[in-house]
């Protein structure tokens, strides 16, 4: 026996097609690279692995371990090298990060403090 | 059924979409991937869109050119014709080439620009002392004996040996080290077919085309007086090496004064003249960091002279707060510091 289709548009069918295209947005939203939605990141990285990548809007602290100990600390829209264990220290004198493309290096430990996001000052910083 | 077709719609825009996120606007060669490698006592750092084969091949270059021409590395070819004395060294052909070229850059600095001042960096440590070893300086009888075996003349590269005609005497190519290491990862980036990228050899960068959107990568200038994170310019760049050579990376400072890293051949002493830093925009990685080292020696007049005469885009920070810009590449730059006064 064959079941006549109907072709003619319903209510119900809107609905269908508008939860598709909801769940279609939000897995789109929420796979969208992370630099791309505006915000500013620290990405945290220890021999060219990613470790984190925190937002600057949101206070934190994030501790590298390693060949030595790097503690990097997320405030006031900035990002930093607040403490480290290794002999030099130049990753504490680097400074506070607030701009896209500012870098930070611990060479002891292999430890790059890099920030990313959408609003790029800088592609990179010579010297 | 109609339902079914709905739902089938519905999945196939969900992974359409799904699939432009993870490419994230990416080209055809891939997405925008970034890979560092610890080597040359710095940090290489590849931002490009590419496959991650291309970024292993980098990687594995570097430590390849770190492994060939590390002077702390007893058994690379520079740490072999260190330890040759008079008798000479063989070394690959590679590195035979790039002593050439850097010794054709000492001549051609009539000597400014020296790749045997290392019995002079050993004698200073003004590494060790910046990092906390304790500030002393050397005697005038040691800076003369150190001296004594300095000096460009006195190293010869034939075929593929390499040798020192006195005693005691010590190459280190770590003055052009990072910017032919620089060189090599754009000419392989170029043969993988990778036509945008950003490539950071510490604080020197090298700029492969613009970005996919067709703007161009923009460089800031470090603030020599600031945190390392901190810039007094920014400068549009492409396919150009930047690089910079100044008084504030490695020092140390006694009684109010301040030693750097660069020394004078001439003296023996530490540079110390009008100028905080110099940087260069050049084709070549390897005459880049020749030119910045070899113009930061000679100070602001006697460089900017150099530059005129040669050709050469470079930019001056002198110790008073002022920039100087000569040569087409810095045409663009824009100073964004109010601590600085631009003098052009």
């Amino acid at each position: 026996m064959k079941t006549k289709l109907s072709l003619k548009f319903k209510a119900r069918d809107a609905f269908v097609i508008a939860a598709a295209l909801l769940i279609a947005a939000a897995v789109f939203l929420l796979t969208l690279p992370k630099a791309n939605d505006g915000r500013l990141y620290a990405e945290i990285s220890r021999n060219g692995e990613v470790l984190a990548s925190l937002p600057l809007d949101a206070d934190a602290e994030y501790i590298v371990n390693g060949d030595y100990e790097n503690v990097v600390t997320i405030a006031d829209g900035s990002a930093f090298f607040s403490s480290a264990t290794c002999p030099n220290g130049d990753c504490v004198h680097a400074g506070r990060l607030t701009k896209a493309g500012q870098l930070a290096v611990c060479l002891p430990n292999g430890v790059t403090l890099r920030i990313v996001g959408a609003e790029a000052g800088v592609d990179a910083i010579a010297g | 059924m109609k339902r079914i077709f709905a739902a089938l719609t519905a999945l196939t825009l969900v992974f359409a979409l799904a699939s432009c996120a993870e490419n994230g606007g990416s080209e055809a060669a891939g997405r925008q991937r970034t890979a560092t490698v610890f080597a040359m006592d710095t940090f290489v750092t590849v931002t490009a869109y590419c496959g991650d084969e291309t970024l292993e091949k980098v990687g594995r270059l570097v430590t390849e050119l770190d492994g060939r021409l590390s002077r702390t590395k007893a058994d690379s070819d520079i740490g072999r014709l260190n330890a040759s004395g008079t008798d000479g060294a063989a070394v690959s052909g590679e590195t035979a080439a790039l002593l050439k070229e850097a010794l054709a850059y000492c001549a051609e600095s009539g000597g400014v620009f020296d790749i045997t001042v290392a019995p002079l960096t050993d004698l200073w440590d003004v590494a060790g002392k910046a990092a906390g070893g304790s500030p002393t300086l050397p005697s005038s009888d040691e800076i003369a004996d150190a001296m004594l075996r300095v000096g460009y003349e006195y190293l010869t590269v034939e075929g593929s040996e390499a040798r020192f005609s006195c005693d005691g005497m010590s190459c280190d190519l770590g003055g052009i080290a990072k910017g032919y290491a620089a060189d090599k990862a754009v000419e392989l980036l170029k043969a993988d077919g990778v036509s945008s990228a950003l490539l950071q050899v510490g604080s020197s960068i090298y700029v492969l085309g613009e970005k996919p959107d067709g703007s161009a990568y923009t460089v800031g200038v470090r603030d020599p007086e600031g945190a390392a994170s901190e810039y007094i310019g920014t400068l549009p760049l492409k396919d150009k090496y930047i690089t910079s050579s100044g008084d504030y990376e490695r020092y140390f400072e006694l009684d109010g004064a301040r030693y750097c890293h660069i020394f004078d051949a001439f003296t023996g002493l530490p540079v110390d003249n009008d100028l905080r830093s110099v940087t260069v925009v050049t084709d070549s990685g390897a005459r880049g960091d020749y030119l910045s080292t070899a113009l930061f020696c000679l100070g602001l007049e006697n460089a900017v002279r150099m530059c005129r005469e040669e050709n050469i885009s470079a930019l001056f920070i002198t110790k008073d707060r002022r920039v100087y810009t000569v040569g087409a590449d810095f045409e663009a730059f824009t100073l964004t510091s109010g601590d600085y006064t631009y003098e052009n």
